[in-house]
């Protein structure tokens, strides 16, 4: 022990250095290089959640530009279809329905016998209905041709129905009741969609 | 003459205590020295997150806000609207498209000579369309072959006979009911279609 204190005597100035040395090394670590290296990870954490944010916010910039996209690619057909595809209005639809079904029908040697007709608008849709039930009378294959001519022409009128019945036995006669529609915008007043 | 005494101030290895005070201070020093390197690498690591943070949260903020402007522009609403809408135009042009010409020549192909067809009505979209055929037979037994041909034929599936009965003159009528796939070559196809 008193070699010890001997050699802490003659070497004091050494090792005060060393010591002093030690403690900056200490105080250095402690508080410097501890709370860098946490403001460190936190700063790392921050910047990670910040591209996971930015990652999210892109994917839903994409989703978003999407929907407004296919909104307005949605938009733009709807409109074609009504204005385009569709009678303009109900004028229109008696015009391709009322004149020309009756051209096709004699054409093809039917004879229409009557017919009735009703408009409706659904709750919730844009479209009014034009609904028309045609009695005709003919010899089937004039049927068939007559029906391959609604189906090939250009207006859009849906063939909902048809019922058949002998009409004359002897003359091989059919009796033809077609249920058709067609549909034509109702809420033009109010703009595109 | 040496005047010390020996048994109270013994020699000692000056050099080896010489030799670990260095070693002790050179570690210290070197230790410091890699301490303050170690600071200025944290300090730029640490400035380059901060900043690369801020990018990222200054390029949310600005898709955020562009997000919001965009929903602004379309309304929960206004989409239900249009999903309705379209929905009920692809119906309306399932419906134009549908073949009845096809329809007729799947049924003219299957219905026996005892059999008379009297209604039809195709109902449902493209894929879901449900077929109610009515028919007139001399015998229950000709209808049941009509829906037998009818499913033989691929394009109808699950024919029921919903009603039977019989009528005034003796024949039976029949209300069928089957999900119609759309005209198909089966094996009782006739490419004259009559």
């Amino acid at each position: 022990m008193q070699l010890l204190k001997r050699v802490f005597i003659e070497k004091r100035w050494p090792i005060t250095l060393v010591a002093m040395s030690v403690a900056i090394d200490i105080v250095l670590y402690t508080l410097v290089v501890l709370p860098w290296s946490v403001a460190l990870t936190n700063a790392r954490q921050r910047a990670a959640g910040a591209v996971s944010a930015l990652t999210a916010a892109q994917q839903a910039l994409a989703v978003t530009q999407s929907t407004v996209n296919g909104k307005l690619e949605a938009d733009r057909e709807l409109q074609t279809f009504y204005s385009e595809i569709l009678p303009t209005d109900l004028s229109d639809a008696r015009g391709i329905t009322f004149a020309r079904l009756e051209q096709a029908a004699a054409q093809n040697n039917l004879v229409m016998e009557r017919r009735s007709s009703s408009t409706e608008h659904e709750v919730g849709s844009r479209l009014a209905r034009l609904q028309m039930t045609m009695f005709l009378k003919g010899d089937y294959r004039d049927m068939r041709g007559f029906l391959a001519e609604l189906e090939e022409s250009d207006d859009f009128i849906v063939i909902e129905e048809i019922s058949l019945s002998q009409d004359n036995a002897s003359e091989n006669t059919e009796a033809l009741t077609l249920g058709l529609a067609t549909y034509f915008w109702a809420e033009r007043d109010e703009g595109t969609l | 003459m040496l005047k010390i005494n020996l048994a109270t101030r013994p020699f000692y290895n000056e050099r080896l205590v010489d030799v670990v005070l260095f070693l002790l201070g050179a570690g210290a020093i070197a230790l410091m020295l890699f301490g303050g390197r170690t600071v200025l690498q944290l300090s730029d690591n640490y400035d380059d997150s901060v900043k690369s943070a801020e990018v990222s949260e200054t390029q949310t903020r600005a898709i955020s806000e562009q997000i919001v402007a965009l929903n602004e522009n379309v309304s929960r609403d206004e989409l239900a609207s249009l999903r309705v809408s379209a929905a009920e135009a692809n119906r309306l042009i399932d419906q134009r498209v549908f073949s009845w010409t096809g329809l007729l020549n799947v049924i003219e192909r299957t219905l026996p000579d005892r059999v008379m067809l009297t209604s039809l009505r195709p109902t449902g979209t493209a894929g879901e369309m449900l077929l109610r055929i009515g028919v007139i037979g001399e015998h229950v037994a000709d209808i049941e072959d009509f829906i037998k041909e009818l499913e033989a034929t691929g394009s109808v599936r699950n024919v029921l006979a919903r009603q039977e009965q019989r009528t005034d003159d003796g024949m039976y009528s029949a209300l069928l009911i089957g999900e119609f796939d759309g005209e198909s070559t089966g094996p009782n196809d006739d490419s004259s279609g009559q």
